[in-house]
C-alpha cells in the first residue's frame, strides 16, 4: 500500500479519538514506533483509555504537531 | 568595482586569492610569475629539514568526462635547501611589496626547531607563517604533518612554540584526517595562533592498476597512501570551515582551502566564513590565469549583490549553518516533471523505484503517449529524481509552504513533557 494511505489511516485514527472528546496524556516512541496514550476528557473515575500506534513518520510528525501548535496557541494567547 | 582588500589577521593582500603551499609556490620564479597573474598571495611550499622524494608522485582522478575531478599526491614538503628557498623569497618580497608571501613551516615537535625556523624565515621579510600540521604522507611517518596535526595537546604545543618566537601572524594549516576538526582548530586557537587554515590533503590510495596489480600511482612496484584535493574535496573542506566558523571558541580568521577551482567555489567559502582562499590543485591544472576570472567573477558578483567589500561578504552564510535537529520538519519540498523538458529516458522513475519512495508513476495522456508523473502525496522531498535527471529544467522542487515550523529539537522537547 502507498505510504501516503496509510498515513491517512493513522490520522484518522487520532483524528476520530480527538473528535471523541480524548486527549494526549502521553507519548513514547521506541523501535516499534510511536504510542500515543488517549484519555477521555471531562469524566471522573474510569475514564476510558485508548493507544494508538504509529508507524508512519508523517503522522508521528502530525501528531506532535497537533500539541506543538496547541502550545503555540496557549502561548501567544 | 568592489574592494578585493583583505586584512587577514594583519597579512594584508590585495584580494582574497593565495596560492595554498605546494608545486606552484615551490621557487621564486613560479611565485613571482603568479603574483604577475594577480594572485594577492603566496603560501611558499613548506620549509623544513631536508627530504628526498619518490618518482612518481601525482595521480588524478578523472571521473565522467571530466578530468582530475581529484588529485593524490605522495609529494613532501621541499626538496630545496633552505637557504636558497629564503633567498628567493627575499627577492620576491623585495620586487613584490604588495603580495602577501606566507611561509610554511614543518619541524619536528620540538620548542627549538620551531624557534630557529621562525627566527629564520621572518628575518626574510615573509608577511606571514603558516604551520602545516596536515600532509598526511611521508612526513606524518616521522612525527610531523598530520601526526602532529590530528593530537590536539601537539597542535596547542607547537602553536605555543611557534607564538613565542613569532613576530608576524601565524596561521595554523589544519588536517581534515581528524573525526572532529573542531578539537584542533580550538587547540590551534588556545595556543595563540592568529588564524587557522584548512584543509590540507586527505588520506587516499587513488586506484589499483587492473593488469599489473601496482597500485597507482606506483614508485618500482610500491605505492603508500597519498593527499587526496581537487574538486572532489571541496564539499568536505567547506563542512570542516563551517564547523569551525560555527563555533564561537574559535574565534580566529580562517583561510578556506579544498577544491576551489573558480570565483564560486571561492564566494562560498566566504560566505560560509573564511576570510581568504587558497588554491592548489587548479593552479596545477589550468595554470595561474586562472586567477584573472576569478578576480573578474568575484567582484562581479559583489556589484550584483551590491556590496562594497569583499569582506562584507565573510561569514554571510555562516547562521544558515546548523546542527540537524534545529531543522525544521515541517517543510516540505516535492518534485514536480514538466513534460516540456523532459526527454522520458525514465532515470527518475528507476531511480525512484529502485533507491527511493516509489512515487514516480507512468501515466497515458489523451493522446495515448506514456509519460512520467511524481505522486505528490507520497513524495518525501529527497531530490534524488532531480539530481539523476540529465535534462536541465524537467524535475523542479516545488516548495510546499507550512504554517508552522517545528525543529526535531522542539520535538523531543515537547515529546518529553508527555513521558516520551
Ligand atoms: C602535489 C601537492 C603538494 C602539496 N604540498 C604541500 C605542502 O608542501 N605543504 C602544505 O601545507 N600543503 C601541501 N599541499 C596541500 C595543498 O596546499 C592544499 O591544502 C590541498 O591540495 C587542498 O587544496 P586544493 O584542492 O586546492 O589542491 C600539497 C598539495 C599537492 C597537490
Amino acid at each position: 500500500m502507498q505510504e501516503h494511505q496509510l498515513y491517512l489511516d493513522e490520522k484518522q485514527k487520532i483524528d476520530t479519538l480527538l473528535e471523541n472528546n480524548f486527549c494526549i496524556v502521553g507519548i513514547i516512541e521506541n523501535l516499534s514506533g510511536t504510542f500515543v496514550a488517549f484519555k477521555q476528557a471531562e469524566e471522573t473515575g474510569n475514564a476510558p483509555q485508548a493507544t494508538v500506534q504509529l508507524l508512519i513518520p508523517e503522522t508521528r510528525k502530525y501528531v506532535t504537531n497537533l500539541l506543538f501548535t496547541s502550545r503555540l496557541d496557549q502561548s501567544v494567547s | 568595482m568592489a574592494d578585493l582588500h583583505i586584512d587577514f589577521a594583519g597579512i594584508k593582500s590585495k584580494n582574497p586569492f593565495w596560492l595554498a603551499s605546494g608545486p606552484p609556490t615551490n621557487t621564486g620564479y613560479q611565485v613571482q610569475r603568479a603574483f604577475d597573474a594577480g594572485w594577492g598571495g603566496a603560501v611558499w611550499k613548506t620549509l623544513g629539514d631536508p627530504v628526498i622524494n619518490v618518482t612518481s608522485r601525482f595521480s588524478g582522478l578523472n571521473y565522467g568526462g571530466q578530468r582530475v575531478a581529484g588529485f593524490n599526491n605522495i609529494e613532501l614538503i621541499t626538496d630545496r635547501p633552505l637557504e636558497v628557498n629564503l633567498r628567493e623569497i627575499r627577492e620576491t618580497k623585495r620586487a613584490y611589496p604588495d603580495h602577501a608571501i606566507i611561509a610554511s613551516l614543518m619541524v619536528e615537535p620540538k620548542q627549538e626547531k620551531w624557534h630557529e625556523i621562525v627566527k629564520r624565515v621572518e628575518d626574510v621579510g615573509v608577511d606571514g607563517l603558516e604551520l602545516n600540521f596536515g600532509c598526511p604522507h611521508g612526513m606524518a611517518e616521522r612525527g610531523m604533518g598530520s601526526a602532529s596535526g590530528q593530537v590536539p595537546e601537539l597542535v596547542e604545543k607547537q602553536t605555543y612554540w611557534t607564538k613565542e618566537a613569532a613576530e608576524t601572524p601565524v596561521i595554523v594549516k589544519l588536517t581534515p584526517n581528524i573525526t572532529d576538526i573542531t578539537a584542533t582548530a580550538y587547540a590551534a586557537a588556545q595556543g595563540g595562533a592568529d588564524a587557522i587554515s584548512m584543509i590540507n590533503t586527505i588520506n587516499s590510495l587513488m586506484g589499483v592498476d587492473l593488469d599489473t596489480w601496482n597500485t597507482i600511482p606506483n614508485v618500482a612496484g610500491k605505492g603508500t597512501h597519498g593527499g587526496y584535493c581537487g574538486p572532489a574535496v571541496k564539499p568536505i573542506a567547506l563542512s570542516m570551515v563551517a564547523e569551525c566558523a560555527t563555533q564561537p571558541d574559535i574565534p580566529v580568521p580562517i583561510s578556506g582551502i579544498g577544491g576551489i577551482e573558480n570565483w564560486q567555489d571561492a564566494a562560498e567559502f566566504m560566505l560560509m566564513g573564511a576570510s581568504s582562499v587558497q588554491v592548489c590543485t587548479a593552479a596545477m591544472h589550468h595554470g595561474f590565469r586562472i586567477v584573472e576570472d576569478m578576480i573578474d567573477g568575484l567582484n562581479n558578483y559583489l556589484d550584483e549583490k551590491g556590496l562594497a567589500s569583499v569582506s562584507d561578504l565573510v561569514g554571510r552564510s555562516v547562521s544558515k549553518y546548523k546542527k540537524w535537529g534545529d531543522l525544521d520538519l515541517n517543510h516540505k519540498v516535492v518534485a514536480r516533471i514538466n513534460q516540456d523538458y523532459c526527454i522520458h529516458c525514465n532515470k527518475c522513475h528507476i531511480a525512484c523505484e529502485d533507491a527511493a519512495h516509489q512515487c514516480i508513476e507512468f501515466y497515458t495522456e489523451s493522446d495515448g503517449t506514456r509519460a512520467l508523473k511524481v505522486r505528490e502525496q507520497d513524495c518525501v522531498g529527497c531530490n534524488l529524481c532531480s539530481i539523476v535527471c540529465p535534462a536541465e529544467g524537467a524535475i523542479d522542487m516545488i516548495d510546499q509552504p507550512s504554517d508552522v515550523s517545528m525543529t526535531w529539537n522542539e520535538r523531543q522537547r515537547l515529546i518529553s513533557t508527555f513521558g516520551g
